[in-house]
């Protein structure tokens, strides 16, 4: 049959044609266009008993009660009306501008003649561009928010970290670096009394994952969401792992992509 | 007030921080997401966690909704994409997705899955369709959407919802009959 009779076919099971003569006559001249007609009939309506379903009572207490807890867990979960990292962006040039004078004048020569006032100079002049700076990122990430949940996010420079270039159908780019880094020091800076044992995986097949990845002796200690901007078709959460038996206070964390069981990311 | 308007006001709230505006948002749609992610699950465990992420992503992403689309079809398609995700872990993890099955205690399921002959092999055949197909399949034929609606939620041309449900149908006539030798 050709592709118009087949759309014919299709249509007609559908209910959508408001002319259904041509189809009628396709069904009552070919005993192919009738088989194809009926087997299609026959499944829509098959699938059309199915029915929506709703959920149970208990279903529905732990779904309420999940969300929230994760909600009240994660707070930087937060919906991201204004990308996260516009926040972040002074503190960031302020830093930036330091650790490039102070190289500078670790580099010897003239320079080291460099005076603190010089250096505060510096550094106001840095916070100034940093403000103007969220000014104009700010524009930009709010128009790059499109409905299709893509968000947009305008790259920082490239800080100093150890990440894989992507994974499957999530590219990283250098601002989810620095969002994994904040995310480990948030644990760290949490739970510095715990050590590895003391936690649990949200799911027992991260820790396969986990191993997959190639982090030998390794546990999943948690889960963070996915960065702001994420594209909707990489993973919504990433999991964190652990060297087992150390401090998490101590402990150089790494981040697993879920889908591809790849280090995203990795403390130094 | 339109419902586009009430929707607008509502994520609104959301991102301002009102937790009973995304608490009546998840309650309005909760149970056709709930729905649409079982059917394409399999499972009502897999389908509840996926419920539960897609409202997280919800929640997370409420501030990059922008009304081009309704409320009820940006959620759906977050939906289906959290499906996706979690169906890939999953093949990833080697787990044998199991058929439906149903809380004991909810009896009003237990009788509704007993009613129909049909269901348990129709719901089997789902199970060995691509997630492409299935989501196309389960949209169009059980939550009975419109075409454009589909494709805006899965977010390619109408001509490919159009072609999937077909083979899909087919698909599932060929399982069927096969199951029926």
């Amino acid at each position: 049959m050709r592709d118009h009779e087949l759309e014919l076919i299709a249509a007609l099971v559908e209910g959508r044609l408001e002319d259904e003569t041509e189809a009628r006559a396709l069904i009552e001249s070919s005993a192919e266009a009738r088989r194809e007609y009926e087997s299609q009939l026959r499944v829509r309506q098959a699938l059309t008993g199915l029915g929506a379903v709703s959920m149970t009572e208990s279903e529905r207490s732990a779904l309420h009660r999940d969300v929230w807890t994760a909600l009240r867990s994660h707070p930087e979960s937060r919906p991201a009306g204004t990308p996260w990292y516009v926040s972040w962006l002074p503190a960031a040039a302020v830093v930036a501008l330091v650790m490039g004078l102070v190289g500078v004048l670790a580099g010897g020569g003239d320079q080291q003649t460099a005076t603190f006032s010089e250096i505060g100079a510096a550094i106001e002049d840095g916070a100034s561009t940093a403000a103007a700076t969220e000014s104009t990122s700010g524009a930009a990430g709010e128009a790059a928010g499109g409905d299709d949940a893509d968000g947009g996010m305008t790259p920082l420079d490239a800080p100093t970290t150890t990440m894989s270039a992507s994974t499957e159908g999530h590219d990283l780019a250098a601002d989810d670096a620095a969002y994994f880094s904040r995310q480990a020091e948030r644990m760290r800076a949490g739970q510095t009394s715990e050590t590895v044992e003391d936690t649990t995986a949200q799911d027992p097949g991260f820790d396969d994952c986990v191993a997959e990845a190639g982090l030998e002796d390794h546990v999943a200690v948690d889960t963070v969401p996915a960065p702001a901007g994420t594209d909707e078709e990489g993973p919504s959460q990433f999991i964190v792992a652990a060297p087992e038996g150390v401090a998490i206070a101590d402990a150089p964390l790494s981040f697993v992509d879920p889908d591809t069981c790849q280090v995203v990311y990795a403390d130094e | 007030m339109t419902t586009a308007a009430r929707d607008a006001e509502l994520l609104a709230r959301v991102v301002e921080g009102d937790h009973a505006a995304f608490d009546d948002i998840m309650r309005h749609h909760e149970d056709r997401i709930f729905s649409v992610c079982l059917r394409i699950m399999g499972n009502r465990e897999l389908a509840l966690d996926a419920t539960q992420e897609a409202f997280l992503t919800v929640f997370r992403k409420a501030g990059q909704f922008k009304g081009q689309a309704a409320l009820g079809t940006w959620i759906y398609r977050i939906a289906v994409n959290t499906c996706y995700d979690q169906l890939r872990r999953q093949q990833r993890r080697k787990t044998t997705t199991l058929g439906e099955q149903v809380d004991p205690a909810d009896r009003r399921a237990q009788d509704a899955m007993e009613s129909a002959g049909l269901r348990r092999d129709i719901e089997q055949a789902l199970a060995t369709l691509s997630p492409e197909f299935r989501a196309a399949v389960v949209l169009s034929d059980i939550e009975g959407l419109a075409l454009p609606e589909i494709a805006e939620i899965l977010g390619v041309p109408i001509g490919t919802v159009k072609s999937r449900v077909f083979r899909a149908r087919r698909l599932l006539a060929e399982t069927l009959g096969n199951q029926n030798r």
